[in-house]
């Protein structure tokens, strides 16, 4: 009698699956590679961030040598010098993080859930490979990208430590932080790509976590910690609670507030600490935290996309104890036929005359009512945290929530938008509807109105936490007005511009990127760069005051930081006694709104321009009449 | 009620069609053939009004596609050779939607609804989602949106393509029922015995160009000399001897353009024709005469498929 053949180990083939080279660098990782190697895109993305970095260079350096031009001693002139090293070192740390990271999310959102659309993934998945090996492929090939755009910057990096005064460890900790936080981002955005159906939606979903992670939990332990030290005198949690309020022990330290936020880990290491805490704490813990993060979602990502892809074939969502029960009946060969899980029918509503437009104002934001229900009650346990544990009464702790909104805000109109065609042409239904009599101004319109409908979440959070400021902080009403007024001005003309830029490419990821990029050059770039110009390169008060002025005309989160501010006012009963302060001027309430009016149509009127521009475009595309 | 008269539509240097000419009658079902790439779709895309030409003209029901697009899209229907749905309606708001695309009035389109549903025998599904729908069934929904506002033209692009043996038939008796309500309809499929039972006329096309218009019999005229038998010789020791001898007499008569053996089937041959009207008798001759014996003599007839592929040269092997 022979004997029995071994039992090869379960542990042999998990041990291949985990070598990197199969991990990272597989068949996925070289296809993509390649991919990209193709597009022209690319190359234009790399020569635009040298550009970039070229600008933010030459800026520093003009400023530098003006600076020393007026000094008047040599030496004087020496020692200043020395310092044109840290200011380009941290220009260029900044610029290398901050496009790293709002790329990565673009570059990542779509990388599992256009697999899905072509309907690839289930082949893929037929395949030796396993869902982690796909996962860190797909997000491996993407990083590559981003490292070669780290890359650009390391010559700069090395070359000004010829000057002096940079310390290695600045270098060092400014890249570790912004490698990890692009890993972060990028995994993030790969977690999202593994269950959304779109790429637009898989990429504001990321960048709308990332904000709530670099800004949301270290408010949140801020918050805390001045809840323990009794800072908060007119917090609402004791006042509601009296003797049964909790009394919060536990100090969080300052340096997992730091870990927690990569911008702020960066911004310590760039320009030193609050509260003495030393620099290399604050960088390693946030790589980690990055890292972990990182594995976390990659993790979640790996686990869930078979369960995701047989969802998205029809099959059922099953419980921990079904899913047992259906593995031991396969198990003994008796396994009950696969229920479908999609939604196989239901009561037919009657479409309206405008039938683009009827079906747009009916897709939501929220795929299920259940992920509608998580994020209310997400919403409500940060409010509820920051209602009762803060001092809201303070109007900066206030207007942190309206900042972070209004980022938000910009970043969902400028994404959400630009779907609307490329997506039409990706479910191939477009040229269905261009045989039909719909006319180009409809479908634009429908497109329009449809997108500016689903951006009403955050926007109705924002209003609703303005309210509690009113109540609460004893503001004037009237902010809530300016408010809205602010937040349509860009949601109408991303909208419209998004629109515009769905036509003009043919994925719905590339539109939105470059939706997004002209949001960022318009109220970042510009900007930033236009003070420092100003300031550093011409050093003049006059220009800098004007630019200021065009900065807040155009800028909604200025806006929105001065409304609020202007509000602020307890004794100020009627609208023109408050005071709104515009650089040199004062306004009142009345002229505050009227700038705010002007402000708005400005926009308005780029956003129709843009759906105009749509209209025309479409109707040269197809050779319609408007 | 179509006619396309020196059509050329360039994509960068691929010509995708080029100087094509075809007349479509009013009331007929045109099958439309050729290889993948010929240009079958940009034609059909040409007369949807998604494309413009380059050069030369086309018209449906007298109406020029580059001036008329307005008109001619309430004439014809259209169904791309991959239907695009949208997944979150259902059935009944599919076809409403798109009634609402045309613009029916809104009195008219519940009755509209529900008459190419039943036509299309869907009316059971009118609340199913269409993401549900099978193969089939989508195919048939999407031969109902084309119906939705009562078009005189169809033109229908790989109709029966990915559908089993019975969703084919049923498809084929759909569009059947289509011609015999008077609509005009232009087909393209790979599948040609459906469109050979179904079709009154017939266009192959190969890389951009009409090599054959006309009636099915015209293109069964046009290959008619080119019959193949198939002839299976008697079991023999010597078959391997046999065969190239065999094959040596029916190539040496001017009657027979080629002959062929079979190497996975021994004592097999395939005997190809020249033109004209020809007996069989002369081969049984030959093969006595080169000591063969005939187990089985079929003669095989010439079908669509092998005038297609004799009239494209080959392009689709």
């Amino acid at each position: 009698m022979s004997d029995p053949a071994p039992t090869p180990s379960r542990l042999v083939p998990i041990l291949r699956n985990l070598d990197p080279r199969a991990l990272f660098f597989g068949p996925i990782f070289q296809k993509d590679m390649r991919i990209s190697g193709r597009k022209l895109g690319v190359y234009i993305g790399r020569c635009a961030f040298a550009l970039l970095l070229a600008v933010v260079i030459t800026i520093a350096f003009v400023s530098v040598l003006r600076n020393t031009g007026q000094r008047e001693s040599a030496s004087a002139r020496i020692q200043a010098l020395q310092g044109v090293a840290p200011v380009f070192v941290i220009s260029v740390l900044w610029v290398q993080f901050g496009a790293m990271t709002l790329l990565a999310p673009v570059l990542t959102g779509g990388a599992i859930c256009e697999e899905r659309r072509a309907q690839t993934l289930p082949a893929l998945l037929t395949t030796p490979l396993s869902p982690l090996q796909i996962v860190c492929s797909k997000g491996a090939s993407r990083l590559a990208q981003l490292l070669i755009i780290g890359l650009l910057s390391l010559p700069v990096l090395l070359g000004v430590r010829l000057f002096g005064g940079v310390r290695a460890e600045t270098v060092l900790a400014g890249a570790s932080i912004s490698i990890s936080a692009t890993i972060m981002a990028a995994s993030v955005g790969l977690f999202f790509s593994s269950r959304a159906a779109r790429a637009t939606t898989a990429t504001l979903a990321a960048y709308c976590t990332l904000i709530l992670l670099m800004a949301g939990l270290p408010l949140l332990g801020v918050a805390l910690n001045e809840y323990a030290r009794h800072e908060f005198p007119s917090a609402r949690l004791p006042q509601v609670l009296g003797a049964w309020a909790p009394n919060w022990p536990l100090r969080i330290p300052d340096t997992a507030i730091y870990a927690s936020s990569p911008p702020a880990a960066l911004g310590a290491v760039s320009w030193g600490s609050d509260q003495g805490v030393p620099v290399r704490d604050i960088w390693v813990s946030s790589t980690i935290v990055s890292l972990v993060i990182s594995l976390f979602s990659v993790g979640l990502a790996s686990l869930s996309l078979r369960g995701v892809m047989r969802r998205s074939l029809g099959a059922p969502r099953l419980t921990r104890s079904q899913r047992r029960t259906r593995r031991k009946a396969i198990a003994a060969g008796d396994a009950p036929p696969e229920q479908s899980g999609a939604l196989r029918s239901r009561r037919s509503r009657r479409v309206g005359d405008l039938p683009v437009l009827w079906r747009e104002i009916r897709q939501s934001l929220f795929p299920t009512r259940a992920m509608l229900a998580v994020s209310i009650l997400g919403v409500l346990l940060i409010e509820g945290v920051m209602l009762l544990a803060m001092d809201i009464d303070e109007i900066g702790l206030a207007m942190v929530p309206v900042l972070i909104g209004m980022v938000l805000i910009l970043l969902q109109a400028a994404l959400l938008s630009s779907s609307g065609f490329s997506s039409e042409r990706e479910a191939r239904t477009l040229d269905v509807l261009l045989t039909s009599r719909v006319s180009p101004f409809q479908l634009v319109a429908g497109k329009l109105l449809g997108s500016i409908r689903r951006q009403w979440f955050i926007p109705l959070v924002l209003l609703a936490h303005t309210a509690l400021i009113v109540d609460f902080a004893e503001a004037h009403p009237i902010v809530l007005v300016h408010l809205t007024i602010i937040m349509l001005g860009p949601i109408l003309m991303l909208s419209g511009t998004g629109v515009f830029f769905g036509l003009c490419f043919r994925k719905s990821i590339t539109a939105s990127a470059v939706n997004l990029a002209l949001a960022l050059a318009l109220w970042l770039l510009l900007p930033i760069g236009g003070v420092v110009v100003a300031e550093l390169v011409f050093n003049s008060g006059d220009l800098s005051q004007s630019f200021g002025h065009f900065v807040i005309f155009t800028h909604p989160v200025a806006q929105g930081v001065i409304s609020v501010e202007g509000a602020h006012d307890e004794f100020a009963e009627r609208i023109t006694n408050l005071d709104y302060d515009v650089i040199d001027a004062d306004l009142t309430g009345v002229g505050w709104t009227i700038y705010l009016v002007c402000a708005f149509l400005i926009q308005a009127f780029v956003g129709v321009l843009g759906a105009l521009a749509a209209v025309l475009r479409f109707t040269r595309y197809t050779g319609r009449t408007p | 009620m179509i006619q396309i008269s020196r059509l050329t539509k360039r994509f960068g240097d691929l010509t995708a069609v080029d100087n094509l000419s075809i007349s479509i009658e009013a009331g007929e079902i045109f099958g439309f053939i050729g290889p993948n790439g010929a240009g079958k779709s940009t034609t059909m895309k040409v007369l949807a009004c998604l494309l413009k030409p380059d050069q030369g003209a086309a018209t449906v029901d007298g109406l020029s596609v580059r001036t008329d697009g307005d008109a001619i899209r309430q004439r014809i229907g259209y169904m791309p050779d991959f239907i695009g749905y949208y997944d979150d309606l259902t059935v009944d708001e599919y076809l409403q939607f798109f009634a609402a695309a045309f613009r029916l009035p809104r009195k008219k389109r519940r009755p509209v609804v529900d008459a190419v549903l039943e036509l299309t025998d869907l009316t059971a599904k009118r609340d199913s989602m269409v993401a549900s729908l099978s193969r089939g069934m989508s195919q048939r929904l999407g031969v109902a949106r084309v119906l939705i506002h009562d078009p005189k033209v169809l033109l229908l692009d790989e109709p029966a393509s990915g559908l089993d043996p019975r969703a084919r038939i049923e498809m084929r008796e759909l569009l059947s029922e289509l011609a015999r309500m008077g609509k005009t309809l232009m087909v393209s499929s790979h599948i040609l015995s459906e469109l050979a039972e179904m079709c009154s006329s017939i266009g192959i096309i190969e890389r951009g160009r009409l090599i054959f218009a006309g009636s099915i019999d015209d293109a069964y005229a046009k290959v008619k000399g080119g019959e193949r038998v198939l002839i299976r010789l008697e079991a023999a020791d010597n078959l391997d001897r046999l065969v190239p001898s065999v094959a040596a007499r029916l190539t040496a008569d001017q009657r027979v353009a080629s002959v062929s053996a079979d190497p996975g089937k021994p004592g097999v041959i395939r005997v190809e024709l020249e033109p004209g009207e020809h007996g069989h008798h002369f081969l049984i001759e030959r093969i006595i005469q080169g000591g063969g014996r005939v187990a089985a003599f079929t003669p095989q007839g010439v079908n669509l498929e092998d005038a297609f592929l004799r009239l494209t040269k080959g392009a689709v092997q």
